[in-house]
């Protein structure tokens, strides 16, 4: 009987080793943390004068979300020394990382131009040029939260406090959403009247700089959200300044319980994108 | 100046005459009331009932007045020692007016003196000094002298305090003003004593008092000031003719623009005419200065609006960047293929030379990696203080001056031979004259759409223009450099606002150094081939040189190509290529472009050198037989076998050698005493 039940649990030992691994049959969430896109030029470092220049360019969609209206251009490039034929090119969708593709999509963009002659007398020529890439994407924002009209129900200055099924929290931080552009932070507000107000802080910590960010959809427990922008804004749009690097989005909305309880909260922003890399092209003699 | 002089005399004489009643010092009244006592005649200030009468006022010089003798007798102590004047009644002209006019003129003179010395403190107080004398004396024997040698002394203090600050704290705040004030106080005071006298003629004196007339004075002043920028329009013209001068002297000698300025003065008008402009605002005394300046100079020089508006614009341009107009460039050393010709004397060259025609061979060595074609004449000359002997050159051992150079490396002998003797030191001169030299320069520019991110901007400034050189034209190291530029300043501003139009200038750089020194005699031709061929075009319609892009010879003076500090040559404006012109927001440009330049070039060597002849070297006496020498006994003794100049002894040489001689008669005539062969014989 020993044996057999042994041999049972061996052969259990079997089946379970041998079936799906725990990470393929789980659904991997890609939404964390902060991504970006990555360029890589996939040609020569140097090339001879007076020569054809093909340059490759591939751009890796690594982000959690697909992105669209894909722009990549090469510029800065002396004119005297490369001549472009073509400067931009266009991709309508380039498909970001999911269950159905672990890896996000890659694309190569050749670009084609001339190398022109040295200076008389020149050895080489180190030219700098930027790769521009620019695109349009969504970041979603959707955690579970803990909240409470209560505004009674603080103690003292802290603001954790135990109301009914979940612990309330004024603030929350989070690590992004699997996009460059993400929630760093969330303020919960108790209002009066079981009403809640949202603060979040929206932060660009990719390489790139965000152009206007728009609220698509924002929603608590299902109900819609009244939000706006902190500064300038245009129609739930908020148009980042060059240096600007965060801007704080603040909801408000009606909650449907006396108590503290946990409700999905759910925002969802487009914004456009632009990176541009620097690289190196070494022109020889 | 005569007649300024006869006017002051005779005013003067006439005051005396006329005036003197009237004074107010002791003195004075004490000639006065000697006078009174002489002549019957009663002090005049004593009654006002009778102001009105002419004696009292300054203007009418021609009174009947004590004669001057009868107040010299009367023994009162004088002041003034002038001729007296014992004539009839002077004629009834207004001497005085004319003492004061003499002043006015005379303040503007100092005025336009001081314009000259440009506020110099110890100059202008000069200037000063000597307008404060002819005022003091001026005023000093006229009626209410204490009140006007008092504005004359109050002038002089403001003007001396003025110059106190200036000089001592030369960017003093109160600069603009003390030089705004101080400027026309002298003029402002001599129109004020004139008008003074005016009143004083009318009587209005005997009413006034001095608080009256100070405070007339001030009002007197108040309104010059206002009229004297209106009043002075008129001499515009004339200084327009000057300034226009000044231009076509420029641009005949292409000196540079700045030049054209500094020499273009300001006329002293400028000066009152910035005070409205100071007072009204936060306008500086200075640039309100220059501005007025430029403008004129424009104005006379440019007949449309739009050219002269480019014209002020290029001016003030030029006055921003400290008035140097120069174009800076530099060396690339990205360039390695550079010609290089060098003159240097090798362990051969005969510094130390006892034959007086040596010929003294030099090597010039040519690298011409890029197989320019061009060609080498050589000259020499050998110097001594002011003597210069000529040299005749040798190049390869033939008698030629001028060779061909058109591959990569090449040596040439070039030999330098005196044409007369030579006998000492020296400093022979060698000069290689290349002819047909060929560069090319290089400059790397940032078109940037007027609407440009900070952030962008100094992301295409940081990609392109990593070091200092990059942002100037640069050139390979060789002799000359043609540096040109877009824009303001020397050409180290590597962004270009795509604006239209842009200026553009070049110049050429004589960079040559160490062994390859020397000069740049002239360019032959220049071609900014990289700009026409971009698209670059010269906007005919404004003011500048229509060949700026492309042109022929111009002539240098070794100032105009000065090492770090060359000058412009040609400036213009130049229109953009349309896609320059029209770029979009954050959207740039980077473009090189490339220029070619042929020139003369002057290359020059010096070397010290020693010639002694060599018999210059021989020493008769010294026991020593040496070149031309037959003996040397090392004695003074003419009879024996050497004679003292180191020649053997011979008959007929005059010195008699007793062991084969009875005679020398210095001849060798026969009949005459002493034979040829030194014997003696009968006299026939």
């Amino acid at each position: 009987m020993r044996k057999i039940i042994l041999l049972l649990v061996l052969v259990s030992f079997f089946i379970v080793s041998c079936g799906e691994t725990p990470e393929s049959g789980k659904e991997i969430n890609y939404k964390q943390g902060f991504l970006d896109i990555t360029i890589a030029p996939e040609g020569n470092k140097e090339e001879y004068q007076e020569q054809p220049l093909e340059l490759p360019i591939s751009v890796h969609n690594t982000l959690a979300y697909d992105i669209e209206d894909v722009s990549v251009a090469i510029k800065g490039f002396d004119n005297h020394f490369v001549e472009m034929f073509t400067e931009q090119q266009q991709l309508s969708i380039l498909e970001g990382k999911s269950i159905f593709n672990h890896e996000g999509m890659k694309e190569s963009f050749l670009f084609e131009g001339l190398i022109k002659s040295l200076l008389p007398g020149a050895e080489k020529e180190q030219e700098d040029y930027r790769v521009h890439v620019y695109y349009i994407s969504k970041v979603e924002f959707s955690p579970s939260i803990c909240v409470t009209p209560q505004q009674s129900g603080y103690v003292g200055a802290a603001y954790d406090t135990y109301q009914g099924a979940c612990t309330f929290q004024k603030e929350i931080s989070y690590s992004g959403q699997g996009a460059p552009l993400g929630i760093t932070g969330l303020e919960i507000i108790p209002r009066q009247g079981k009403q809640v107000e949202l603060r979040m802080k929206l932060e660009n910590k990719g390489k790139g700089k965000v152009g206007k960010v728009t609220l698509v959809s924002a929603a608590i427990g299902g109900k819609p959200l009244t939000c706006e922008f902190r500064g300038d804004t245009v129609e739930n749009s908020f148009l980042f300044e060059a240096e600007e690097k965060s801007v704080t989005l603040i909801c408000a909305g009606y909650l449907g319980s006396d108590d503290a309880y946990t409700t999905p909260l759910f925002v969802e922003l487009l914004y456009d994108y632009e990176i541009n890399q620097k690289e190196m092209l070494m022109i020889l003699e | 100046m005569v007649d300024l002089f006869r006017l002051f005399k005779k005013a003067v004489i006439a005051n005396k005459q006329g005036l003197e009643p009237v004074g107010t010092t002791k003195p004075d009244e004490e000639v006065l009331e000697n006078l009174h006592a002489k002549t019957g005649l009663k002090n005049e200030r004593a009654k006002p009932e009778i102001k009105n009468k002419r004696v009292q006022n300054f203007f009418s010089a021609p009174r009947e007045q004590p004669k001057p003798e009868s107040r010299q007798a009367a023994g009162s102590p004088r002041r003034f020692s002038l001729p007296s004047f014992n004539g009839p009644s002077l004629p009834k002209i207004p001497a005085g007016t004319g003492v004061y006019i003499g002043l006015i003129i005379l303040s503007i003179i100092g005025l336009i003196l001081k314009g000259y010395v440009a506020y110099h403190p110890g100059g202008s107080l000069f200037i000063s000094l000597i307008l404060g004398f002819f005022f003091f004396i001026a005023i000093h024997y006229t009626p209410e002298a204490k009140f006007k040698e008092t504005m004359v002394f109050l002038t002089f203090a403001l003007d001396t305090f003025t110059q106190f600050v200036l000089g001592l704290f030369p960017e003093s705040e109160l600069k603009n003003w003390l030089i705004t004030y101080y400027v026309f106080a002298w003029i402002i005071l001599a129109v004020i004593l004139f008008l003074m006298g005016v009143f004083d003629t009318m009587g209005a004196g005997e009413h006034l008092g001095k608080a009256g007339w100070f405070v007339t004075a001030l009002l007197i002043g108040f309104v010059l000031f206002l009229l004297f920028p209106i009043l002075v329009t008129g001499p515009v013209a004339k200084q327009d003719e000057t300034h226009a001068e000044y231009y076509h002297i420029a641009k005949t000698q292409i000196v540079k623009v700045a030049d054209t300025l500094e020499e273009t003065k300001n006329v002293w008008y400028d000066y009152f005419g910035c005070t409205f402009d100071v007072l009204g605002g936060s306008y500086k005394y200075d640039s309100c200065i220059d501005d007025k300046r430029i403008v004129r100079y424009c104005k006379n020089n440019f007949a449309s609006t739009t050219e002269q508006q480019d014209c002020i614009r290029q001016q003030q341009e030029i006055l921003k960047s400290g008035g140097k107009a120069g174009v800076a460039g530099s060396v690339s050393e990205a360039i390695k293929k550079v010609t290089k010709i060098e003159l240097k004397e090798d362990q051969f060259f005969p510094k130390k030379a006892t034959e007086p025609r040596t010929v003294y061979p030099i090597p010039l060595k040519v690298e011409n990696p890029r197989e320019q074609i061009f060609t080498a004449k050589v000259s020499c000359e050998f110097k001594k203080g002011k003597e210069v002997v000529a040299g005749e050159v040798s190049i390869g051992g033939q008698v030629v001056n001028e060779v061909h150079i058109n591959s990569r490396q090449q040596q040439f002998l070039i030999g330098c031979q005196p044409s007369s003797d030579l006998n000492g030191r020296y400093t022979l001169d060698y000069s290689v004259i290349l002819s047909g030299m060929q560069t090319f320069s290089f400059l790397k520019r940032a078109f940037i759409s007027k609407e440009i991110s900070s952030e962008l901007r100094a992301q295409v400034e940081s990609d392109n223009f990593k070091v200092s050189k990059d942002k100037v034209s640069q050139g390979p190291a060789e002799f000359a450099l043609l540096n040109f530029k877009f824009g303001t300043g020397v050409g180290t501003e590597p962004l270009i606002l795509v604006e239209e139009p842009t200026t553009f200038s070049f110049a050429v750089e004589d960079v040559g150094s160490g062994a390859f020194k020397g000069e740049v005699l002239k360019v032959n031709s220049y071609n900014f081939h990289g700009l026409w061929e971009r698209g670059f075009s010269i906007d005919s319609e404004r003011i500048g040189d229509q060949d700026c892009l492309q042109g022929g010879e111009i002539r240098l003076l070794a100032a105009q190509t000065k090492k770090r500090e060359p000058s412009e040559l040609k400036r213009c404006f130049l229109t953009l290529p349309p896609d320059l012109g029209q770029l979009q927001k954050n959207e740039y440009k980077v473009e090189t472009f490339v220029a070619d330049l042929n020139y003369d070039y002057k290359l020059t060597k010096s070397i010290s050198i020693e010639v002694t002849p060599l018999e210059a070297q021989v020493v008769c006496g010294n026991g020593v037989v040496e070149a031309y020498e037959q003996c040397d006994d090392g004695n003074q003794i003419n009879t024996d076998i050497c004679t003292n100049v180191c020649k053997l002894v011979q008959c007929g040489d005059g010195f008699v050698n007793p062991d084969t001689e009875q005679c020398d008669d210095g001849n060798v005539i026969n009949g005459d005493g002493c034979s040829s062969a030194c014997r003696l014989e009968a006299i026939a």
